[in-house]
Formats: structure tokens, C-alpha cells, sequence
């Protein structure tokens, strides 16, 4: 870098206010005795004034607030921690059928209301109609890998049981109380993520108006829609089965956009939902999230 | 101008829960940042997808917010990482669906970009032609000038966010502002002539 260079670059540091008052009167008697770097000057001057901020959309900070209040109240609702047991690639969801679903509460251990698709499957597994206790039984499933349900955590909360965990409007989210079956390959790490979620990160921390209510949440990837049947019986909001790496669940037609594959959603469940053999999930609420949505 | 005190004491209330708090946030740094993101990525609607997107993945993070940086640096760091997933999906998307009558990918850096700088000098005002020239620069470059011109950071903070030596950041911005100037310059040649076309008055006599 020659010397005009040199000046150059501290011209332009110059007009940041990045020199001390001896360097920038170094630059002031250079440029006072050269033609090019006066020159410079002028122009990098002349082109940092153009770049005049733009004003704000007129819509735009009313449109963050409400996007925030939204993600506060669903943190509210759903503190949990992403499940350990799944990335969003390694387990594939597909939609199923598609009943018009009334929002429903009373998701956990709720299972009258399956299809015979579901009870098919679940004359697979013993004991499905008892939720209790599931988690002690989760490793030893058959098929799937080991479903860990080990990473959730406690929200405390007040008096509202989980019939009445409303979905707030606005949320992409429904009650599904669906039955989802969580089925790991193998070589699925089995370990907490490296990263806070926003789960962790709000763990414990705001107030919260929902009962108190372990739940997990399983990432899964749309692979694609089909419409209405799965082996001859079609799947309603309260069921979904496995096959093999594939989850189907039953999800609301009104969800607006509607899913479509490539889409991410979240499974929410709680322990009592989670069926004796480990392999079946009684989820609270499905919901659509975005994939880069990743706290920092 | 936001005082580093006022940052830590917003930031600590906004994380002990005060809605308040977090949207005076929001107002303090929403313009800066839907600057720096309009300049990234070329088009108002998807930079205030990405304000709105910043500033969600700050709300969420604010947890962990420990303030061992500034809270600018650390809203400034949400936005630039937002703003180039933006980019990196657009230019899926291209390579997908958009790829051109020759086959040729749209360089990422380049968004948005149906501009000749140069000519634009002589025909539309300086602000336009600044801008577009902006869509040109290397994005390592355009990163840290932007960061200065629109977000208002210390070269020490836009090390602090882009993870650079100062000296790196004053280099980049340097070489940034003489690319701008030869792209809004025909011949690159920086004349009292041609300059004075173009000055608005100010510097220099």
C-alpha cells in the first residue's frame, strides 16, 4: 500500500470517526496538499451522505409486537424442552387424513375416539389403553428405536387443567390430540442438544396460566399428504400410527395454510400421553413451525 | 443514541419478563435493523420479514442473553445470521426453480440487483444509484459497511458482530467504499471533474 493509500483508508476511517485528533490532522494536511486523495475524500464523503436511512414500513412495529406476543403466550402454553429423541431429519412425518376437527381438549389419555386404523395398529401393542406410567416403559419398544422422553421439563402453573389449554388465536396450532408414534434409526444421537431452545431458555422463567403439565415435543419433518386413508381406514384428529421411520398423523383441514410437505410441525405430548409400548404418542397439540427458526 | 447502560438495564428487564421493556427494544433498534436488512437483501419485503424474524429469535433468546456483548452487537448478530439464511435459502430457491435462460445461478450478493450503477449516476439520483451499487459489493464487505453506514456500529462492535480484527474491519470498509465509488464512477477515475457532478456540497472546498 503505497502512501496515498494509506492516507485513503484513513480518510475513510476519518469519516467514521474512528481516528484520534493526531491521526486524523495527519490526514487533514495530507489531503490539503494532494489532488487525489482530496479528491477521495469529496467522494467518500459525498457517497456516505447518500446512504440516508429508509423510514420504517408504517405497519411494521405493530406487526413485531404482535408476532412476539404470539411467541410469548405460545411459550407460555408449551414450555418445553425440544425432545432429545428426534432432529427434525431423522424421523418423517406424514399427514394423514383429513377430518374437519372440532378444537378439542382433553388430549391426554384420551382414546376412544381412534379409528379402526389405529386400533388395528394398536392390537400390535399390549396395554395401550393405560397411560400411566409410560415413559418407564419406552425403551423397550420393538421396531422403533428406544423413544427417551427424558428431557422435559415441569411447567408450573396455576389452576387451568389441560381441557383448557386454549390455543391462542393467531398460533398455527390445533388441538389434534393425536397419537403419534415417535420411531428413531438407530444411529439417532440420544443426547440433549448442544443449544438452549426456547424452551430451556424461558424455562421457569415467566408467569404461565396453564396446569401444571410435563411436555415434550417432537420435531417431524411433512413428508407428504395424503388424503383421507390409511390402509382402508381413515384417521381422525385423535389417531396416528407408524410404520417403520414414518409417523401419520391425523391433522385439522382448517390449518390455514394448510400443511404441505416440505412443512416442520411440532408434536406436543405429555407423559400420559405417551402409550405403554413407547411407540405411540397422545399429543396435546400439533403445530407448524419453521425449520430456520433456531434461537441464537 | 442508546447509552451501553441503558442497553443492559432494557435488556435485563425485557428478560425478567417487562413487555415494556422489550418493545422499547424493539423501537430503539427496528429502523436500524430493517436498514442494514434492506441493504442485505435488496427488497423492503423481505427485510421486515427479517426485523420481524430478529427480533423473534431475540425475544427468544433474551434468556440466555448474559450481556457479555452489547445488546446491539448481539441484536446485530440475530439480524446479519438472519439475513444471510435469507440469502442462502433465496439462492436455493434459484438453483431449484429460478435458474436462468443460460443455466447460470444469480450470484447470491446480487440481490434483487436489475440496476446499472454507473448509468444510474447520470440519470436518477445519487441515493438510487448508491444503493444499487450497494447489491454489487462482496458480500464480506458489504456486511461491514453496512453495518457502519446503517447501523451506526463502531468498527470495534462490527468486529464484535462479524467476529473481525478492527483492522480487518477498517480495511473491508475502505475497500468497500472505493468499489461503491468506481461503480458509481464510468471510468473509475476519481476527477475534481467527475466528482463534482456528484457532490452534494459539505466536503471539501
Amino acid at each position: 500500500m503505497n502512501e496515498c493509500e494509506q492516507i485513503q483508508e484513513q480518510i475513510s476511517a476519518m469519516l467514521d470517526g474512528e481516528l484520534s485528533p493526531t491521526e486524523e490532522a495527519a490526514v487533514q494536511a495530507h489531503i490539503r496538499q494532494c489532488n487525489e486523495c482530496r479528491a477521495i475524500y469529496e467522494v467518500f464523503a459525498t457517497v456516505s451522505d447518500a446512504m440516508t436511512p429508509e423510514s420504517l414500513p408504517p405497519d411494521l412495529h405493530n406487526r413485531i409486537m404482535t408476532a412476539v406476543q404470539q411467541r410469548k403466550v405460545h411459550k407460555t402454553r408449551a414450555k418445553i424442552l425440544r425432545s432429545v429423541l428426534a432432529t427434525a431429519a431423522s424421523v418423517i412425518l406424514i399427514v394423514g387424513v383429513v377430518f374437519t376437527l372440532q378444537p378439542r381438549g382433553g388430549g391426554i389419555g384420551s382414546s376412544n375416539n381412534t379409528s379402526g386404523a389405529v386400533q388395528e395398529f394398536q392390537s400390535t401393542s399390549a396395554g395401550s389403553g393405560d397411560n400411566s406410567g409410560m415413559q418407564s416403559a419406552s425403551n423397550e419398544t420393538d421396531g422403533g428405536a428406544p423413544f427417551d422422553a427424558e428431557a422435559v421439563i415441569t411447567e408450573t402453573a396455576e389452576e387451568a387443567p389441560p381441557e383448557s389449554t386454549e390455543i391462542p388465536d393467531g398460533l398455527e396450532s390445533y388441538h389434534a390430540a393425536a397419537t403419534a408414534t415417535p420411531m428413531l434409526p438407530p444411529e439417532a444421537p440420544n443426547e440433549p442438544r448442544g443449544e438452549p431452545t426456547e424452551g430451556a431458555n424461558e424455562a421457569g422463567q415467566s408467569d404461565t396460566q396453564f396446569n401444571e403439565m410435563e411436555l415434550t415435543v417432537l420435531e417431524l419433518e411433512v413428508l407428504k399428504i395424503e388424503p383421507g386413508m390409511f390402509q382402508g381406514a381413515a384417521l381422525d384428529d385423535t389417531t396416528a400410527l407408524a410404520v417403520g421411520n414414518t409417523v401419520w398423523v391425523g391433522y385439522d383441514s382448517e390449518l390455514t395454510p394448510p400443511l404441505q410437505s416440505g412443512d416442520y410441525v411440532r408434536v406436543y405430548y405429555a407423559d400420559s400421553g405417551l402409550t405403554e409400548d413407547g411407540q405411540r404418542i397422545q399429543a396435546q397439540t400439533v403445530e407448524r413451525y419453521d425449520k430456520w427458526d433456531k434461537a441464537e | 443514541m442508546v447509552t451501553e447502560t441503558d442497553e443492559q438495564t432494557l435488556a435485563q428487564k425485557a428478560k425478567n419478563g417487562d413487555a415494556d421493556a422489550f418493545e422499547d427494544i424493539v423501537r430503539r433498534f427496528e429502523k436500524q435493523l430493517y436498514n442494514v436488512s434492506l441493504r442485505m437483501l435488496g427488497n423492503p419485503q423481505d427485510a421486515a420479514d427479517a426485523v420481524q424474524e430478529t427480533f423473534l429469535k431475540a425475544y427468544t433468546a433474551l434468556p440466555g442473553f448474559r450481556g457479555e456483548s452489547k445488546l446491539s452487537v448481539w441484536l446485530y448478530r440475530i439480524a446479519r445470521n438472519v439475513c444471510v439464511d435469507a440469502l442462502r435459502k433465496r439462492r436455493e430457491t434459484v438453483s431449484l426453480t429460478n435458474v436462468d435462460e443460460e443455466g447460470k445461478e444469480l450470484e447470491w450478493e446480487i440481490p434483487d440487483n436489475r440496476y446499472d450503477p454507473a448509468a444510474l449516476v447520470e440519470r436518477a439520483d445519487l441515493h438510487q444509484a448508491v444503493r444499487a451499487a450497494i447489491d454489487c459489493l462482496p458480500a464480506d464487505q458489504k456486511q461491514a459497511l453496512i453495518l457502519r453506514e446503517f447501523g451506526e456500529l463502531s468498527y470495534e462492535e462490527i468486529g464484535e458482530t462479524l467476529s473481525l480484527d478492527i483492522g480487518t474491519v477498517k480495511s473491508r470498509i475502505f475497500r468497500a467504499r472505493k468499489k461503491l465509488c468506481a461503480l458509481l464512477s464510468p471510468d473509475g477515475n476519481f476527477s475534481d471533474k467527475q466528482t463534482s457532478k456528484r457532490r452534494k456540497g459539505g466536503a471539501g472546498t
